[in-house]
């Protein structure tokens, strides 16, 4: 390692509050020190012009990394530097002098240690390519495919089902708008599979995903293979436990519907499906005028605002109570309803009679629609390839919600829409701009990483601690020949040092700050007396 | 009284007739440094014979860390870190947090204070609490006294203290260590959990245990007779025979002679 020039900055209290005389004296008695120099103001002008083309390792004793950490980089003109706050963390909190002097010293020697025992890192460009995969073809996918289409990014578009569209596809009205779902269809993809720049793979999942130079390489489920700098999650959500999507479906395609109608609600139904079965309700009666409809639902359930109102003026019942085993007796037909008129469904609802808390039963003739659960749609698989971390309804967790929802979850990997947690339309939509922004932002910026941790496989013992514990799914446990080793994809990593201070063999380190440093620190700091 | 001399340096300082200066390493991440950096900013002084080390975050923290610390002449050791909560890599301050207690076990274990560790839990904003906090475990420290100068004296510590770093650089211990998450939250293969309680009694013994092998191992580097360990360490004798038999099942100590009737054993070290 070459020597290493100080220089120590003059201004803010700091001269006056530590003897830098003193400082100048000792430092400049080390083996390892070329020289030390005191400057008025090392952020300013004349320090620049000082410092030009100077060589060599450099060591600042000066303010705040995080205020003034830029100007020290320009400073530093590409030499390894440390910079060393002798402002916040000495002068300005201690007044007696000779006290802070011996601080002062304490610091600059453990900046020292850091310094010549840091590898000298080189940010590794990560030089993306311009190319996007988008999981999911539903409004989030669409809205994003386009907008960054029309951005000149390439698009690869691959969607699980045979039809582009997702919930928009499924239902009959846009949640909460009431906006008919074929416009919006219509409105999102007109046009989009003649733009240049947009594949579209249908029938396509994603089935293997690899960090490359330039952003991820994936292979699809039709053989293709891909590389692309940035991959949208686009998933959307998924019913269970309910019908209401497969009725909304069937009945824009098979028109006719006869008998009376009962929306059985569950606990836990998430506001969307109660709007949409209501406007269901509501056209239903335009259509039926004499038909009974009703709803059965759990006390629990909260009425979303205007609801019952709404009800009430279009004669639609809402039968509340505990429906002991819920609404059964559904014969005849495989699945739970039909809508075609030949079709004879009986849907037999037993509950308490109003009042008198009775069980009787009621025969119900027509549909039987069910309200189930909304999660996310994406799959286990798919999330733990991608490290998007899920809560127990599959979508993605938020655990820092204050700061801001987590829409980049990894360099270059980004949730949209549903996939986050159920939206109305018009927010799906604009997360979708607001996410083609982002990326294209991020192929602009053209971003710089350092390395992440990294493991040495030959003292790895695979015990497994750092795969379970890395918050990021950075180190994964592979099976090998002889039991298992963790192998690490440092883009996922932010070196948070988790795995690292845990390992029981010492395998992983630190390439930013090593043991040996951290080590150097400990002993330097020990040494100033 | 005298007044309080603060150029002594705080080794040389042990003579107790002037007010010893506990040195003291703070660790911090990067995050509640900002508190720090806040504090300054904000004039509020604080004691200046603490210096801190920073880490991107506090689950940078490494036992073995500590422990070293405490060779370079540490009376106390200084935890900043987020709320928990609010760490921003996730759970990395709860698994700091087990560290810390892990580390002030072991400092009970020898026989010092586990007060000798504390922590502070500083929010960007929180500078005044820190700075207070500092405030209150110099003083507490003041209290204690130097750990050179406590009865101890200074070779029986460093004994000591090569014996905490044996504990916190052994494999199994750390694998132990290591568990905690699966043991404790997600549970074994068969899925018992166990109780964050017997897990805690559990490590404080294995601790214990491997604390004891690592003094006698440090009287081991010649060859001793178990007796000679057992009055060099303080443990019983019959202990140490029990952890003799098991460190030699272990292959990290043999039977060297028999001189005058009585065995002499030696630390095995690994070629
Ligand atoms: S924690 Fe260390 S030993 Fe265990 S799997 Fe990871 S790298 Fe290997
Ligand atoms: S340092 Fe942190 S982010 Fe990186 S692999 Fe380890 S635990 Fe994961």
């Amino acid at each position: 390692m070459e020597k290493v020039k100080i220089f120590l900055c003059q201004g803010c209290e700091i001269s006056q509050k530590i003897d830098l005389e003193k400082l100048k004296k000792h430092f400049n008695s080390l083996a390892q020190v070329q020289s030390v120099e005191t400057l008025a103001q090392l952020g300013d002008g004349a320090a620049r012009e000082h410092l030009n083309g100077v060589e060599g390792a450099l060591l600042f004793g000066a303010c705040d990394e995080r205020t003034h950490g830029s100007i020290f980089k320009f400073l530093a003109g590409g030499n390894p530097y440390q910079l060393v706050n002798l402002r916040e963390r000495c002068a300005w909190v201690h007044d007696n002098k000779s006290e802070a002097t011996l601080k002062a010293q304490r610091l600059l020697s453990m900046g020292l240690a850091e310094l010549v025992t840091r590898e000298h890192l080189t940010e590794w460009d990560l030089d993306l390519l311009e190319r996007v995969l988008i999981i999911g073809a539903g409004p989030a996918g669409l809205a994003c495919s386009r907008a960054l289409a029309e951005q000149g990014i390439d698009v690869v578009l691959i969607e699980k089902s045979n039809r582009l569209g997702g919930t928009l596809r499924r239902t009959r009205t846009v949640w909460p708008s009431g906006e008919d779902s074929e416009k919006l269809l219509h409105r999102l993809y007109d046009g989009l599979q003649d733009k240049l720049h947009v594949t579209v793979y249908q029938e396509t999942e994603l089935v293997n995903l690899e960090e490359s130079l330039h952003g991820y390489e994936v292979k699809l489920s039709n053989d293709a293979e891909e590389e692309v700098g940035a991959i949208v999650v686009a998933t959307g959500v998924r019913e269970v436990g309910g019908n209401l999507f497969e009725f909304e479906y069937r009945w824009r395609d098979r028109g006719k519907f006869r008998g009376p109608l009962a929306f059985e609600v569950k606990e836990g139904v998430h506001p969307f499906l109660l709007e949409t079965a209501f406007w269901d309700a509501v056209m239903l009666r335009h259509e039926k005028p004499e038909e009974r409809i009703v709803f059965f639902m759990p006390e629990s359930v909260v009425l979303p605002e205007g609801f019952k109102e709404g009800a009430e003026k279009h004669n639609i019942e809402i039968i509340r109570g505990s429906i002991p085993g819920g609404v059964t007796g559904v014969t005849g037909v495989t699945g739970v309803m039909s809508l075609r008129p030949e079709c004879k469904l009986r849907v037999i609802v037993k509950m308490p009679r109003r009042g008198t808390g009775v069980t009787g039963v009621t025969g119900w003739k027509g549909a039987h629609v069910k309200l189930g659960k909304l999660v996310g749609n994406l799959s286990e698989n798919l999330a733990q390839a991608l490290r998007i971390p899920q809560d127990t309804n599959g979508y993605l967790a938020q655990r820092r919600y204050r700061i801001r929802p987590r829409d980049v979850v990894h360099p270059g990997i980004f949730v949209v829409g549903g996939a986050h947690t159920p939206m109305p339309m018009e927010e799906t939509i604009n997360h979708a701009f607001v996410v083609a922004a982002r990326i294209k932002a991020l192929f602009d910026t053209k971003p710089k990483r350092l390395p992440g941790a990294q493991i040495d496989e030959e003292v790895c013992i695979g015990c497994g601690y750092c795969a379970a514990v890395c918050p990021y799914g950075a180190p994964i446990l592979e099976r090998t020949d002889t039991g298992h080793k963790a192998r690490m994809s440092p883009r996922f990593c932010t070196l948070c040092g988790l795995c690292i201070a845990g390992c029981p063999v010492f395998a992983i380190s630190d390439p930013v700050k090593s043991r040996d440093t951290i080590k150097a620190q400990i002993r330097a700091w020990g040494e100033t007396s | 009284m005298k007044p309080v001399t603060h150029t002594t340096h705080p080794q040389s300082a042990s003579s107790g007739e002037s007010e010893h200066v506990p040195k003291i390493l703070g660790f911090t991440c990067d995050w509640a440094g900002f508190a720090l950096d806040y504090a300054g900013m904000q004039r509020m002084s604080y004691p200046a014979d603490i210096a801190f080390i920073n880490l991107r975050c506090s689950a940078r923290f490494d036992l073995a860390d500590g422990v070293q610390a405490l060779t370079k002449g540490a009376d106390g050791l200084f935890f900043a870190l987020c709320p928990l909560g609010d760490c921003h890599y996730e759970p990395g301050n709860h698994h700091a947090l087990a560290r810390i207690n892990h580390l002030a076990d072991l400092l009970e274990i020898a026989g010092l204070r586990r007060d000798r560790v504390a922590f502070y839990h500083a929010d960007t904003t929180y500078a005044f609490g820190l700075a207070q906090a500092i405030n209150g475990f110099e003083e507490k420290l003041k209290e204690f006294g130097t750990l050179s100068s406590q009865a101890l004296g200074r070779p029986e510590l460093v004994l000591r203290v090569a014996a905490m770093k044996r504990v916190c650089t052994s494999e199994p211990v750390r694998w132990l260590l290591s568990k905690e998450l699966e043991l404790v939250r997600k549970g074994n293969v068969f899925d018992e959990k166990l109780d964050p309680q017997d897990y805690d009694t559990m490590i404080k013994h294995i601790l214990r245990e491997e604390y004891e092998k690592g003094l006698i191992l440090e009287n081991l580097k010649e060859p001793c007779s178990a007796v000679d360990v057992a009055e060099a360490t303080g443990i019983p004798a019959h202990r140490v025979f029990e952890l003799i038999v098991e460190l030699e099942r272990e292959t990290r100590a043999r039977l060297d002679k028999i001189r005058k009737e009585r065995p002499l054993y030696v630390e095995v070290v690994d070629g």
